[in-house]
């Protein structure tokens, strides 16, 4: 095992509903999220002393959360970024309570992703400025180039192409997060969905369906983290942090200067790291959270992470090792593609209920961890949940990540 | 002349002789005349030496492409009426990557990776000059 096993736990973990439209503010859900992650901990929001949270320009920031919860805080910290920064503020959580910054930490993410600003930077209301923020934004939405999805298309052709993969497998990524989204009494879009159903799907930016796509939600969410010996006062069985990545980054941010493989994603570069400083192997994962801003991401993500050999992992998520009955399930939560879309934080948290044995679902006894196993009776938790390993993206150049045990 | 409804280029030091150059319909790109990497998008230094000293090469104008979308919804404004639309990365002969659009006739999907295609200048307003590109026979 490796330097941090033990060391670090997530201790609580809450959240809003997913909603379209919330008609609140990112504050007031913020302050219910964490309010909940607290409550689910056992521990009052007065007696936590850092708040970290991450959002691009579009929410509240932390000190204000605080101040609403009565918080002294010692640290406050609000990062820019969308996807893979929960891992990320996990690893600072992880440094600043080694150092002695402050005694715990919530990390929270609130955002209005549907009624708000969308991913593409557009509101509902209708198309927003773009904006150029940089010379590299300036050079690529001249050209339409405005979505992660437009974004992530390009290395997903460029992924069929080099491997041979069948188009179609994506699908199975879809089907088999819908299948445990209707499992989740939270989700947003629980009608099982069939292999058809994602063929007579609509283009919105090819390779990519709508059913490709995840959704747009307005919610927050949020994990309380303690140090091993304040948790035993608390409510929750631990949730260990073994280790992780935080950002990683492939070579070449913007890739157009050197890059000439565009699949070869800095999970890559963050495999070794995550595996090294949590002292177990790809084979010791009994679940994975994958980011699923797209069927792609997940894909991609499994295979740089290693769950996969490389031009593999089409066959590795149409064999059924994804789904919940699977081998190594894969967001059982439903994820962003099901369940709604926060840039990643409820998949760390729905790992972390699998971990404790207490998937939230409609099994009479999932508060104390007894559950019936039997999905025809909505039961969502996995059968063998020792090790959980959360694969956070934020573009095809950065990855953060990180493994979880109970 | 209708009015022209999507971004237009910021141009500051060290992208401005670029758009000059595509004004004049001229494909340049800045090269390191330390250890001669040629790059895009244009800036002030060699993002591999670091060099400052550049040159401004003129391109042959014709490659292949390396990925693309083919965008069929976007609401923004200009994009929307002319969904859909490909932008994608187009590798020179002189083995620099740009991100640009592809433009086609009738299906997109004739488009396809390693496709030929050679540079176009679109005036897009009397100040700016997009470079495009489109399928080239061969």
């Amino acid at each position: 095992m490796g330097p941090l096993t033990d060391k670090f736990c997530i201790a609580g973990v809450g959240e809003t509903k997913h909603m379209r439209p919330s008609n609140r503010t990112t504050h007031s859900m913020g302050v219910e999220a964490v309010k909940r992650a607290c409550e689910d901990a056992g521990i009052r929001p007065q007696d936590i002393d850092g708040i970290t949270s991450y959002n691009i320009g579009d929410s509240t920031a932390g000190t204000s959360i605080g101040s609403s919860l009565g918080m002294r805080l010692n640290y406050a910290v609000d990062i820019q970024g969308g996807g893979s920064s929960t891992e990320a503020l996990i690893a600072h959580a992880v440094g600043l309570l080694t150092g002695g910054y402050c005694k715990n930490m919530v990390i929270f993410r609130s955002m209005n992703g549907r009624s708000g600003r969308r991913p593409g930077g557009q509101a509902l209301s209708g198309p927003t400025p773009v904006t150029p923020i940089s010379t590299y934004d300036n050079f690529n939405q001249l050209y339409g180039f405005l979505s992660p999805g437009q974004r992530f298309g390009m290395s997903c052709m460029r992924y069929l192409k080099d491997t041979g993969m069948d188009p179609n497998k994506l699908g199975h990524i879809a089907i088999a997060h819908r299948k445990h989204a209707s499992l989740n009494p939270k989700a947003v879009m629980r009608t099982p969905i069939t292999m058809d159903d994602y063929l007579a799907s609509r283009w919105v930016s090819k390779p990519f369906r709508i059913l490709d796509m995840c959704l747009e939600t307005d919610v927050s969410a949020a994990i309380v983290i303690v140090p091993r010996e304040q948790a035993y006062d608390l409510r929750q069985p631990p949730v260990y942090i073994m280790g992780g990545t935080a950002r990683t980054m492939a070579d070449n941010p913007l890739w157009n200067y050197s890059r000439d493989v565009i699949h070869y994603v800095a999970g890559n570069y963050g495999r070794q790291r995550l595996f090294g400083m949590s002292g177990v192997t790809q084979h010791d994962i009994d679940l994975t959270s994958s980011y699923d801003a797209f069927t792609f991401t997940t894909l991609i993500q499994l295979e740089a992470y290693g769950f996969a050999k490389p031009g593999e992992a089409g066959e590795y998520v149409a064999s059924g090792m994804i789904d919940i009955d699977g081998r190594r399930p894969n967001n059982p939560s439903g994820g962003h593609l099901s369940e709604g879309y926060t840039h990643g934080i409820s998949m760390v948290i729905e790992n972390v209920r699998q971990l404790r044995h207490r998937a939230d679902d409609t099994c009479p006894g999932w508060q104390q961890g007894r559950h019936t196993y039997d999905r025809a009776k909505g039961c969502r938790q996995v059968k063998k949940a020792e090790i959980a390993a959360c694969l956070g993206w934020g573009t095809e150049t950065m990855s953060s990540s990180c493994i979880l045990r109970r | 002349m209708a009015e022209y409804l999507k971004p237009v280029p910021t141009p500051d030091p060290d992208t401005k002789k670029f758009w000059e150059y595509a004004k004049s319909h001229e494909l340049r790109l800045p090269r390191c005349t330390a250890c001669s990497l040629l790059f895009y998008p244009p800036q002030g230094l060699c993002p591999r030496c670091l060099g400052d000293a550049l040159e401004w090469v003129k391109m042959r104008g014709t490659g292949v492409v390396y990925s693309m979308s083919v965008v069929y919804a976007n609401r923004s404004k200009g994009f929307k009426d002319e969904v859909p639309y490909i932008f994608g990365y187009v590798t020179l002969d002189e083995d620099v990557q740009m991100l640009t659009n592809i433009l086609f006739k009738g299906d997109p999907f004739q488009v396809k990776i390693g496709a030929a295609v050679e540079v176009v200048f679109d005036d897009a307003t009397p100040q700016v000059t997009l470079p495009k590109f489109r399928l080239r026979a061969g």
